[in-house]
């Protein structure tokens, strides 16, 4: 416990930082509508791969670009909106449309050959397995 | 980061007369909604919903549609970030008297609800020449 106290050093650039972060996060969610960028994702990881799926309903394969740079995954593609015929009004629009990019830090390398992605409904889901480099390693005490 | 910023899923409110017997989330399926002189087109978010799992009614002037998830969850993992949460989708439509009930088109695809409300005959614009 005691050792504990004495290794934490005082940063107060840290301090300020996690202040702004705090403030951020709450001028930016009002009341439970947080929002977030195009498409929203969710990620989940253990010791040997990250799951990623994205919500992209409309969209088919070939609207989407994936590419993957050491431990970057990077969402890119457009989605056009409606052709409107002549004539026709617009009563409400909620659906996304327009250009997009969206970049994901991974938690570790892949290893780039081994990455799976496949389509459903509307939802993207990809699988990286983590790089065998990158795998913690057990040390054996002599 | 991309620039556009999306709200989060929506959940519904009140899910009309019936009482849910699923205990997950329910969300708003997001919605376009145009008109032009022949028809009412609705387009309608569901991702995550299988085609079957989709259901649409017509009850006087509601029209209801309805998306059941049938996602897999992920397991073994621990869940690093998230920005959506999967459930069912219910969403319903006041349409009025506009529309020809027989003549309703459905297209389900890549999470996707496309329907066409034809207008019932009686209701289009008609011109009137002067003699």
């Amino acid at each position: 416990m005691r050792q504990n106290i004495l290794m934490r050093r005082l940063d107060p650039f840290k301090e300020m930082i996690d202040i702004q972060r705090e403030m951020n996060r709450l001028f930016n969610s009002s009341y439970g509508t947080e929002k977030h960028g195009y498409p929203a994702v969710n990620v989940w990881a253990n010791n040997e791969d990250v799951i990623i799926k994205a919500e992209v309903p409309g969209l088919e394969k070939k609207d989407i670009n994936l590419h993957l740079t050491n431990d970057m995954l990077t969402f890119e593609g457009a989605i056009e909106s409606a052709k409107r015929q002549e004539g026709e009004s617009i009563h409400r629009q909620e659906r996304f449309s327009g250009r997009f990019k969206r970049e994901i830090v991974l938690p570790f390398n892949v290893n780039p050959d081994k990455v799976k992605a496949s389509m459903k409904n509307g939802v993207i889901t990809i699988t990286l397995p983590r790089a065998e480099a990158d795998k913690p390693k057990q040390i054996s005490i002599l | 980061m991309s620039d556009k910023e999306l709200m989060k899923k929506q959940e519904t409110e009140t899910v009309a007369n019936a009482e849910r017997t699923r205990s997950c989330n329910c969300f708003l399926p997001l919605t376009d909604i145009s008109e032009d002189k022949d028809a009412i087109y609705l387009v309608a978010e569901m991702p995550g919903v299988d085609k079957n799992a989709v259901d649409i009614t017509l009850e006087k002037d509601l029209l209801t549609i309805q998306g059941v998830v049938n996602e897999e969850a992920v397991e073994k993992h621990s869940l690093l970030s998230s920005e959506f949460e999967t459930g069912d989708y219910y969403r319903a439509f006041r349409v009025g008297d506009v529309i020809d009930r027989d003549k309703i088109d459905a297209k389900f695809e890549n999470g996707v609800l496309y329907l066409t409300l034809h207008k019932a005959a009686a209701v289009k614009a008609q011109k009137i020449n002067i003699s």
